[in-house]
């Protein structure tokens, strides 16, 4: 005769024994894997990550730096690496209707399904066209703002296609003649 | 040559492998096509981890960009021809270049290894409809085979997606962004899905941790629990038998289950014909429709038009491009939900064709969906948006202003 209670109980046994073991295991693997970067698992309410690439102009690395004479020349592009991260930011000059020039910096990612994006306009930057579902962006260089569209100033918004958010942006700040990126949101 | 006969009688008989050899098969499943395509995949995926293997031995993995020169590419794996002298590829597109185009038999080993994954999805593909036709859930066991089943397929496209992802050729490289921000959605209405994935890769765009990463799923983790699961579902069928004929008198069904004939020598001669001829096929697919490797892309150089993903995700691509991302980002994980519980919603009724006629139908519906897409994604080339259901009004606070203050220049 088999004893049903006694197998019972070690059926319990044994399987809290392994619950407490995969446990045990896991728990130092998905915290050292996590921890540090949970902030990239709780976005803000608009989905985007902020990632601070510098604090200030003063302590940004050189690299991460985009002169304003290039830029007068047209967007350029910099992948921003940042602890782990790669960041895909396109620098550029927009030109406002009220005639000033604005230097901006925008993460090239599609906000449809993350595709690279390709910039359009020519020496000043307008806009983004994505070559995978076919989304266009286009500034919003409107000092106002751009009611219409309902986009704030220098805001990248969606002028065609399936995307349906705006571009993130790269907060920048211009110090020597040359544009810093400061905050990253991705 | 007799000890050899004794040797092999030996471990037939210390492993107990007669009783594996000997183990009853019916003989309508043997004939009938509708219960041969599991083989097919199960074939394909052992052609797929030895090819996988020798791969992985000349692959290396990396994100590092080197330039070469435009002569170097093979007209055919670029969309449109380029106009510099150099052109910039990583590391990983290299080491495939190095394998298809510069190592002895490197170009029939990738090849292979590529037409195998196709068949692979093809032949998965099949066996689900005829499963779905068959209504093999219904027997005792079935309905776990059939749960094993569709995570098994839900495996091998993913994996066959990592795998299209490691020699980072243009579209590789696409589909691995798109991997990498597309489950995002989820952020948005409070599963931290895409976050999760963001702080696990340690990136949403590729760098060497990324490719290591998908190097390692594809190469060990995936094909890891493909294994398992495949060895479970062997086990279940040895075991629970195969489902049971397609017709409807009872006493026809029950005289061809009881009909049976044992794995050795009838299904093994099936068998071992069958891994030939799909070893031939194959090397017939290779030398007569080689596939491209594809252009490199590196990050900041532009993204030609044109671009389409390869036909196992040609469907999908199809819906995303006419759909509201908030819908079309759900149709695989409600195809794949859809498939998942078809055993709970169809329990009543025999297993003949002549009683199943609505479940087939819906099969038929099921298959058609992916069909029109791919078809579609193939022929034409699709209007941004087609139904009027399209767009959703983006929530408000959603949107991201331009941060900071914008200050002018000069
Ligand atoms: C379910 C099984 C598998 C599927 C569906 C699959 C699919 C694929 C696909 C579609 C590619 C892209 C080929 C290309 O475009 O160049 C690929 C590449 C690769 N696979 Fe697999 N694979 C499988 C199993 C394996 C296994 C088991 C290994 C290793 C042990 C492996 C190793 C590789 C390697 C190293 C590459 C990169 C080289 C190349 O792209 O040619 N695969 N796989
Ligand atoms: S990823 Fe840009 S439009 Fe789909």
């Amino acid at each position: 005769m088999i004893d049903e209670n006694r197998r019972n109980t070690i059926k319990i046994f044994l399987g809290a024994t392994a619950a407490l073991g995969a446990g045990m295991l896991a728990t130092p693997l998905v915290g050292s894997l996590v921890a540090e970067r949970a902030g990239y698992i709780q976005p803000q309410r608009t989905g985007a990550i902020p990632i601070e690439v510098c604090k200030s102009p003063d302590n940004c690395p050189e690299e991460y730096a985009v002169p304003l004479e290039e830029l007068k020349n047209g967007p350029v592009f910099k992948l921003l690496k940042v602890n782990t991260m790669a960041i895909p930011a396109v620098f550029g000059i927009v030109r406002a209707t009220d005639g000033k020039e604005y230097p901006v910096a925008y993460v090239s990612i599609c906000t449809h399904f993350g595709c690279p994006l390709n910039v359009s306009g020519g020496k000043y930057l307008t806009g983004f066209h994505c070559p995978c579902h076919g989304s266009s962006f286009i500034v919003c260089n409107n000092p106002d703002g751009c009611p219409d569209k309902k986009a704030a100033f220098l805001e990248m918004y969606v002028s065609s296609g399936p995307a349906v958010r705006s571009l993130r942006a790269v907060k920048v700040e211009v110090k020597n003649g040359k544009v810093y990126p400061l905050v990253a949101y991705v | 040559m007799r000890w050899l006969v004794r040797l092999w009688e030996l471990i037939l008989e210390r492993f107990h492998l007669k009783e594996f050899l000997e183990h009853p098969v019916p003989r309508y499943s043997n004939i009938n096509p509708l219960y041969w395509f599991g083989d097919v995949a199960a074939v394909s995926f052992f052609l797929l981890a030895l090819t996988g293997f020798f791969l992985a031995l000349l692959y290396t993995p990396g994100m590092a960009v080197k330039e070469v020169p435009t002569s170097a590419l093979m007209p055919w794996d670029v969309l449109h021809p380029k106009k510099t002298e150099t052109v910039q590829a990583t590391q990983s597109y290299l080491s495939v270049y190095t394998i298809t185009y510069l190592t002895p038999f490197g170009f029939i080993l990738r090849q292979f290894h590529l037409w195998a994954a196709y068949m692979m999805i093809m032949a998965a593909f099949v066996h689900f409809f005829a499963k779905f036709v068959l209504g093999s859930y219904k027997r005792k066991g079935g309905g776990a085979l059939w749960f094993l089943g569709v995570l098994l397929g839900f495996l091998t496209v993913n994996q066959a997606v990592l795998g299209y992802i490691l020699p980072l050729h243009l579209d590789g490289i696409l589909a691995l962004l798109i991997g990498l921000n597309l489950f995002r959605y989820f952020d948005y209405i409070g599963i931290p899905v895409g976050g999760l994935i963001i702080a696990l890769l340690g990136s949403n765009y590729p760098t060497d941790a990324v490719i290591k990463m998908i190097y390692v799923a594809h190469i060990l983790v995936v094909p890891a629990i493909i294994l398992i699961l495949l060895g479970l579902k062997i086990q279940g069928i040895l075991y629970g038998g195969v489902s049971p004929p397609p017709v409807r008198d009872q006493e026809l069904a029950k005289k061809m289950v009881d009909d049976k004939e044992p794995f050795y020598p009838h299904r093994f001669a099936l068998m071992t014909g069958q891994v030939f001829l799909q070893i031939s096929l194959l090397l017939l697919l290779v030398a007569f429709f080689p596939q491209p490797l594809l252009e490199p892309w590196a990050p900041g150089e532009i993204v030609p038009a044109g671009v389409r993903p390869p036909w196992p995700v040609m469907w999908y691509y199809t819906y995303v491009k006419m759909i509201d991302p908030f819908i079309s980002v759900g149709i695989p994980i409600i195809m794949v939900l859809f498939a998942l519980v078809v055993p709970l919603l169809d329990r009543r009724g025999g297993s003949s064709i002549s009683e199943r006629w609505l479940w087939i139908l819906i099969a038929i519906i099921y298959m058609a969906i992916i069909g029109y897409g791919s078809v579609l994604g193939f022929i034409i080339e699709i209007p941004k948006q087609i139904t009027p259901f399209t767009r959703i009004a983006v929530p408000p606070d959603s949107a991201v202003p331009y941060i900071g203050t914008p200050s002018p220049i000069g």
